[in-house]
């Protein structure tokens, strides 16, 4: 299947990525909600950059979509702390869970970060798929890993929501910044 | 850093195990490609992927990847081979139809005529917790080079299996920009 590009040229080309909204935590255990997303790119593109409010506790980052909690979701991960690599899976949950992070090393000083794609995320003619990157380093321990969610819907994705994994509030310090990516007509 | 989109490509039948990108730009630094598709291999729900530069399929490429299957890790690799593999990259019809598997290529430096090249990969897909073949869903993160320091101008993206890639596929190029002044 020849796809010749030969047309196509810098110069008359608009930037790919594009800002659409950028959220501080706001110290409540719901999290930050993004919604009425504009439905006018081909992927969006969510960067955090935060910490846990609670010692102890680990915090994976959540979302549930589009002002519901759908079941099922389901992820498969894996992930390495540096000494071992591990992977496993979740299936029939009412959220994604963005694995990764290790227990409470991600402070406001040293956050973790994740880096979510969300593909297609405006058709209404598949299920939705969701990769995340996720990380981070505390000098002597820290974890990476790569996540995939499924979102067992064709609704277009209109809004999603971003907590902590044990119900702790999101601290003020973490920074949610969501992207729109444009592609060839957009 | 600027993204800028060179092309979107929407597969509307099911007739080829290969997508090619030709006369791709060589206006800028960096390249990525990002695919939403599915395969219609038989049996399994998971396809594996390979892929290849200017329309090169000789001994000239090696390759390295972590790969999770939701029940454990392995890790592989390739050498003097005529692809990178790509292994459990992407979701096939037999699972689910509606299910569609993600992945994100990025190439270096393509036009650099004094450097071999070299690609990273990272996607996969989660099968919702249906087994097609005893697979519940991949997860890949690789890594290969091209042996060759020809400008890139252009990428194929096959299914392993030779399976027919499927309508609803999306495969949109980009191309990323750079300073000059600060190099970022």
């Amino acid at each position: 299947m020849p796809i010749s590009l030969a047309s196509t040229s810098a110069s008359s080309m608009h930037g790919a990525v594009v800002p659409i909204a950028y959220i501080t935590g706001n110290g409540s255990s719901n999290g930050v909600t993004f919604s009425n997303i504009p439905q006018i790119y081909q992927d969006l593109y969510l960067v955090v950059t935060g910490g846990n409010s609670n010692s102890g506790a680990d915090n994976p980052i959540l979302v549930t979509f589009n002002g519901t909690y759908p079941n099922p979701l389901g992820w498969t991960y894996m992930s390495s702390n540096g000494s071992s690599a591990s992977s496993s899976r979740t299936t029939s949950s009412d959220r994604i869970v963005f694995n990764g992070t290790a227990t409470n090393i991600a402070t406001s000083s040293n956050p973790g970060t994740y880096i979510a794609h969300f593909f297609n995320y405006a058709n209404t003619s598949t299920y939705k798929t969701i990769l995340c990157r996720s990380a981070e380093d505390a000098n002597g321990s820290g974890q990476t890993a790569l996540t995939i969610g499924l979102l067992r819907s064709t609704s277009a994705i209109v809004g999603f929501n971003v907590s902590q994994s044990s119900g702790n509030s999101t601290p003020t310090t973490t920074t949610f910044a969501l992207y729109g990516v444009r592609t060839v007509g957009q | 850093m600027s993204m800028y989109p060179i092309s979107k490509t929407v597969i509307t039948s099911s007739s080829s195990s290969v997508i090619n990108l030709n006369s791709i730009p060589s206006t800028f630094a960096h390249l990525q490609l990002r695919v939403f598709g599915q395969t219609n291999r038989s049996t399994y729900g998971i396809d594996d992927l390979y892929i290849y530069l200017n329309n090169d399929g000789t001994a000239s490429y090696s390759s390295h990847y972590i790969l999770g299957s939701g029940g454990g890790v392995n890790s592989g690799s390739s050498y003097n081979a005529n692809y990178i593999t790509m292994p459990g990259m992407m979701a096939s019809s037999t699972s689910n139809s509606l299910i569609f598997g993600l992945f994100i290529t990025d190439i270096l430096d393509y036009t650099n005529t004094n450097k071999n090249k070299t690609i990273k990969n990272m996607g996969g897909a989660d099968l919702g917790g249906t087994s097609a073949g005893g697979i519940y869903g991949y997860l890949d993160y690789d890594s290969g080079c091209y042996y060759n320091t020809n400008v890139v101008n252009s990428i194929t993206i096959g299914s392993a299996s030779g399976s027919y890639w499927q309508p609803g596929t999306v495969v949109c190029l980009y191309g990323i920009q750079t300073s000059n002044a600060t190099g970022a």
